[in-house]
Order: structure tokens, then sequence, then C-alpha cells
């Protein structure tokens, strides 16, 4: 009903970033894009858009990481889900990994993965969305 | 008949959403993901293709120009898009000749499938639209 949230997805490298948001989008999971972490807390900041999940790599060009910008996902969109990528794990970011209900994954990461996890991040709380609309309707 | 792309990048998740746009776009995509494999699937491959779009830099000792070189050897009137992030604008000008492009990262996906659009506009298309698109690497179409 033009109110479904959007994924907040965070990647630096511009033609991974354009093609995976249009592969999520073919597959019902429409995102908007950030290039940093700047960029993702000022799209926050606008409030544009309903986020209901944020994916994000965990290593980001500047000052501002993946775990930064979690945090202030979820301080914003306290409902959300986050889910970060990340290619390297060290011992000192597990207490990082481990807050709230993050999920990490290794990078790489297939697509077809990807896009299953989502799904099932995303679409409970979708769903549910979408039975109060159709009670809320009859 | 179906354009048939060589598609070579080290980088599985770009590899794989770069088939998954160019299926979309009409295009059978054959991912490879290092150069070993794409020399093993132009010298012997069940394919027959029309474009190589592959990064410069890979893994190992077989780099993109010495694929597109096999490529070219192979598919005289195949066309080639190579990808480098590590070469200035001068240098992929000076690279770039008759049917060989090369697109300089960062790279947009919109200029990507005009590069990819122009390029098998000049190819003379040899694939018999038969081949089969295993867009999963994992897939024993390719082993």
């Amino acid at each position: 009903l033009g109110t479904k949230p959007f994924i907040l997805y965070v990647e630096d490298e511009p033609l991974l970033r354009e093609l995976v948001a249009e592969v999520l989008a073919d597959n019902d999971l429409p995102c908007v894009s950030a290039e940093n972490g700047p960029d993702a807390i000022r799209i926050m900041e606008d409030g544009a858009y309903e986020f209901c999940l944020l994916l994000c790599d965990v290593k980001l060009p500047g000052t501002i990481d993946g775990f930064a910008v979690a945090d202030h996902f979820e301080q914003r969109y306290p409902d959300g889900e986050v889910v970060l990528i990340t290619a390297h794990i060290a011992p000192e970011d597990m207490p990082q990994m481990t807050k709230r209900r993050r999920q990490i994954y290794p990078k790489p990461i297939r697509m077809k993965s990807l896009v299953e996890i989502l799904n099932d991040t995303v679409r409970p709380g979708r769903d549910q969305r979408s039975d109060a609309s159709a009670v809320g309707s009859t | 008949m179906k354009p048939t792309i060589l598609l070579v990048d080290d980088e599985a998740m770009l590899r794989e959403v770069m088939g998954d746009v160019l299926f979309k776009e009409g295009f059978v995509c054959i991912p490879c993901a290092n150069g070993a494999d794409a020399m093993r699937m132009i010298d012997g491959g069940p394919y027959k293709f029309d474009l190589l779009l592959s990064d410069v830099k890979m893994p190992g000792t077989v780099d993109g120009f010495e694929i597109a070189k096999r490529f070219q050897a192979k598919y005289p009137e195949g066309t080639v898009i190579l990808i480098s992030g590590y070469i200035d604008e001068k240098a992929a000008v000076s690279l770039s000749k008759d049917r060989v492009r090369v697109l300089l990262k960062p790279l947009r996906a919109q200029e990507l499938l005009d590069a990819v659009r122009e390029a098998l506009a000049l190819a003379s298309v040899t694939s018999d639209g038969d081949n089969v698109i295993p867009l999963d690497p994992d897939s024993p179409r390719l082993q």
C-alpha cells in the first residue's frame, strides 16, 4: 500500500551496490543505498524512508564502520533488524557482533543465500503488517 | 539467439549479481572465478562466447589481459571488456582498441550495461542459442 518498509543497504563499491540493489528489488526487497557510514546516517536522519532492516558491510571507508552504523540504526529503529557482512572477524569485535539480535555473515556470501536471509528476516514483520491491514480492511 | 558472455571476476558476490543482472537483460552469462578456470572454459568448455567481461586483476598467474588474448585467439569476431581499478584513464584509452574496451573502477552499473550492449552490437554473435545458463558457479555443468 505504498508503506512497505525499506532495507538500508550500505556498500562502498558502487557497481556491487547498484547491482545488489537491483537484485534485491527484483526479489521484492526494496532498498535505499548508501555508499558509506555518514551517508547512511544522513539518510536515517532525513527520515524520508521507513526502514525495517540494515544490511551493511562491517568494513567501510572513513571513520564510521558498520558497527557504528548499526548502533545508529538500532537507536533510530528499535524494532529494525541488522544484518552485517564481514570478511574479517577480529576477537575484539565479538561484543559488537553479539549485541542485540544482530546477524553476522562472513564474506563472500552467495546472493541466493543473502536473499533468503533477508526474506526470512524481513517477511515475519511484513506479514504481520499485511495481516493487520487485511483485518482492518474487511 | 542470445548473446553469450564469459564473465570472470574473483569477487563472488559481484560475479553473481553481475550474472543475475546480465541474465535479466537477456544475455547468457557463464561465470568463472579466476583466470585458470576462464582459460579452461575458453579452450574446452561447452559454450561459444560473444563477449569476454573480465576483471584485470585476478588471483593466480593469469590476469585479465592474458584471458583476453586467449579469448581473441579463439573468438576473433568476439569482443572484450576489461575492468580495472589499477590503471588511469589515459592507459585505459590506449589499451582500448578495435574489439577491446577497458573500463575503470569505480564503475556504475549503467555504464557497464551500456558497454556490454555496445560490445555485443559490435560482436558477430556466434553462440547457437542452446547454451544453458548456470548462474550458480557450483553448477555441475561448470565442473
